[in-house]
């Protein structure tokens, strides 16, 4: 009996099964073999070359370049991400009818599309009449500038992943469960110590899934870049996937596209387990 | 699941009727791809009108798909695909080296397409080892578009070489409060500012990539590049240039700076948005130095054909025609190609009425045949690349020797990454 069930339940994640297979691992298999050869414009392998194309991805300023401006990007935005959609999530914790109110304010930035969005935070920051030079009196030519540019972006990513990781954040206060709270209430403890002892404990796993989510938005971070600053000024905003897109799309650099690509993908495993790791760890304590 | 079955039989009918009613028409349709957007699309729109109008038999299908660059970029996914391209494509100079060895491209002769009417420099542009890669059909140039009102306020010259903009510069900066100039040259500029120079230079070799890939670029042993930022270096520490790389029109129209440089093919555009601000005036681009008498390179873009077929054949030679460029250009700013077209009273009448529209045609018609569009891979890169470099040597963060090495460098290592990996 036992022999037959599993055997349905293998039919039945079949359909997901070949979805993956054939959308994502064959697609990177193939890459990840292409990235040693030579390829023609048609795609097909042409000669063995072994870590040329890996050398000559490496080597490429531009590429370095790339990296160094995503973890820049990274640098600020996780750590601007984290504590502004907790601060949000804790501020509205309690099921009160004005949090509800504020609350609703908060996802407001999930009903437009990024495309919208990011088309409007370069109006924002626009170089010649940006809208918050105007309002704060500054003088910056935000779009203009290496470094005021990378941040103009980081400022849209904080804006775009605001509403999601607010809600995750939030429902897992909610979820809470009541008598940890009056436990610890009867044990006559404070607001302060509530927070960080009890409630701040209770939603770690969620607080650290946000984390990695952020992590990787600007890993894989592009089409922000591409309709905000398209890489600009002068290339000082490529990120990792930005600059893969320019290669493979643009350039039809094929050795590129195929490097890059593995790299990220391994990059990404990587990433995910470590995020695994943590979790089961953090379980087992 | 009656009603299911209701519900798609009657959206089933409908279509099983329509596809019989095409077929019954025998229409053939030629699908176009460009990059047409504002003004322009409304003119190219109603120039594919006017053919669907005029042919029973053909029906051109225009889809929009970005910018030329954009074009390319969906034409090579469609080829890698191996299936959805279209008929025919509106690419520019950043598509001449992959159309020059894309199996899939029909060249002009291939096509037999009459091109005894095109202007011949306009035609030339798109000639490369194979065979012209497309008729040539948005042409437009380089211009130098000034605000002359406050070029009058300051009471200073339209500048003919950068050195006489680095002196009236200056002058423009006290008198107005405004920026002389806004923007950092990239290739399109830079083709004109080293091209020009000793009479027309090519930029890399192999005639800029169009005679087959280029081996090596030329502009640094040539010291065209180095001459061309001594004098930009000039200009922009008299503190009267912005380097602006993005929104540079819109600092026109809104009098943040008195002059740019922008393709021909703005000029409407730029017309209507200061119409009743202030007066436009265009001239020539400034010379490098008084040897810089190359001029300009045509630039726009092409119609590149995809399919081998009589009908296909048909659109590019109405594209092309007297009227339809004689439309086209009045509408938009770009320059005629035809011959009968810039002849034709029609079009005299009209500039004599406009006379700004005649400006960008003259500049091209006395430039050298040598400053061409550049074919080379990674152009999109490039084209940040000298941004990038060009604003490190403004900013002192470069030398003008390290500049020319590092764009130089960055360049060959492109030609050596493609022929190693293309053989």
């Amino acid at each position: 009996m036992k022999g037959k069930n599993d055997r349905r339940a293998y039919l039945y994640v079949l359909p997901a099964v070949i979805l993956v297979a054939l959308f994502y691992y064959y697609p990177f298999l193939k890459s990840f073999v292409s990235s040693f050869f030579l390829q023609n414009q048609r795609g097909e392998l042409t000669s063995f070359v072994f870590l040329d194309n890996y050398k000559a991805t490496l080597t490429n300023e531009y590429f370095i370049a790339s990296v160094k401006n995503t973890l820049t990007m990274m640098l600020f935005f996780v750590p601007a991400n984290t504590i502004l959609t907790l601060a949000a999530a804790s501020f509205v914790r309690r099921e009160k009818r004005v949090n509800e109110i504020i609350g609703s304010l908060y996802i407001i930035p999930m009903a437009f599309s990024m495309s919208l969005l990011a088309l409007i935070f370069k109006q924002i920051f626009s170089p010649t009449n940006s809208i918050i030079n105007r309002i704060f009196h500054l003088d910056i030519v935000w779009l203009n500038d290496r470094t005021s540019a990378l941040f103009a972006i980081i400022a849209l990513c904080v804006f775009l992943d605001f509403a999601l990781d607010y809600i995750l954040l939030l429902s897992a206060f909610r979820k809470i469960e009541r008598n940890i709270i009056e436990a610890s209430l009867i044990d006559g403890a404070n607001e302060v110590q509530r927070y960080f002892l009890i409630e701040l404990p209770q939603i770690l796993p969620t607080l650290i899934m946000t984390i990695f989510l952020a992590v990787k938005d600007i890993l894989l971070i592009s089409a922000p870049i591409m309709l905000m600053t398209e890489g600009g000024p002068y290339r000082s905003t490529e990120s990792v996937m930005f600059y893969y897109y320019i290669e493979a799309f643009k350039g039809s650099n094929r050795a590129a596209e195929s490097t890059i690509s593995s790299i990220m993908v391994l990059f990404s495993a990587l990433l995910l387990a470590l995020y695994s790791i943590i979790q089961r760890r953090r379980r087992h304590a | 699941m009656r009603k299911v079955v209701l519900i798609m039989l009657l959206l089933v009918i409908p279509t099983l009727l329509f596809s019989a009613g095409a077929k019954e028409e025998d229409v053939t349709t030629v699908t176009i791809w460009h990059s047409n957007s504002g003004i322009l699309e409304d003119a190219f729109m109603s120039l594919v009108e006017q053919f669907n109008e005029s042919h029973d038999n053909i029906r051109i299908n225009a889809v929009y798909q970005g910018k030329a660059n954009d074009v390319l970029t969906s034409v090579n996914a469609a080829s890698l695909a191996g299936s959805g391209l279209p008929d025919i494509a509106q690419l520019d100079a950043t598509a001449g080296l992959d159309m020059m060895y894309a199996p899939y491209l029909v060249t002009v002769e291939e096509l037999g397409v009459d091109t005894s009417e095109l202007i011949e420099s306009a035609y030339a542009a798109y000639d490369s080892k194979r065979g012209h890669i497309g008729v040539p059909f948005n042409a437009s140039s380089l211009l130098f578009y000034y605000n002359a009102d406050l070029f009058e306020e300051a009471g200073v010259e339209v500048p003919k070489t950068l050195d006489d903009f680095i002196s009236s510069a200056p002058i423009i900066h006290e008198k107005t409060g405004v920026y002389a100039f806004s923007g950092v040259p990239t290739t399109y500029e830079l083709i004109t500012f080293l091209g020009s120079q000793n009479g027309g230079t090519y930029l890399t070799d192999n005639r800029n990539g169009h005679d087959g890939v280029s081996t090596k670029v030329l502009f640094d042993e040539n010291g065209t590049f180095r001459n061309f930022l001594e004098k930009w270096k000039a200009l922009y520490d008299t503190g009267a240039l912005n380097n602006l790389t993005s929104g540079v029109s819109n600092a026109f129209y809104a009098e943040q700076c008195a002059s740019m440089l922008a393709s021909s093919s703005n000029l409407t555009t730029v017309l209507e948005n200061t119409d009743g601000l202030f007066n436009v005036g265009v001239a020539y681009v400034p010379m490098v130095d008084s040897d810089a008498t190359g001029g300009v390179n045509i630039g726009g873009g092409c119609l590149a054909a995809f399919s081998n077929t009589e009908e296909v054949r048909e659109v590019l030679e109405f594209m092309i025609s007297a009227s339809s460029q004689a439309y086209w250009a009045e509408s938009t700013g770009y320059m005629p190609v035809n011959r009968n077209t810039v002849e034709s009273p029609e079009w005299q009448a009209f500039i004599k009425e406009n006379p700004l529209y005649s400006v960008a045609l003259e500049q091209a018609l006395s430039s050298s045949e040598k400053v061409l569009g550049l074919w080379i891979p990674s152009a999109y890169q490039v084209y940040y690349s000298f941004q990038s470099t060009i604003a490190s040597v403004l900013e002192g963060e470069m030398s003008i020797d390290e500049a020319v090495s590092s764009m130089a460098d960055m360049i060959n290592t492109n030609l050596m990454e493609y022929a190693r990996q293309n053989g």
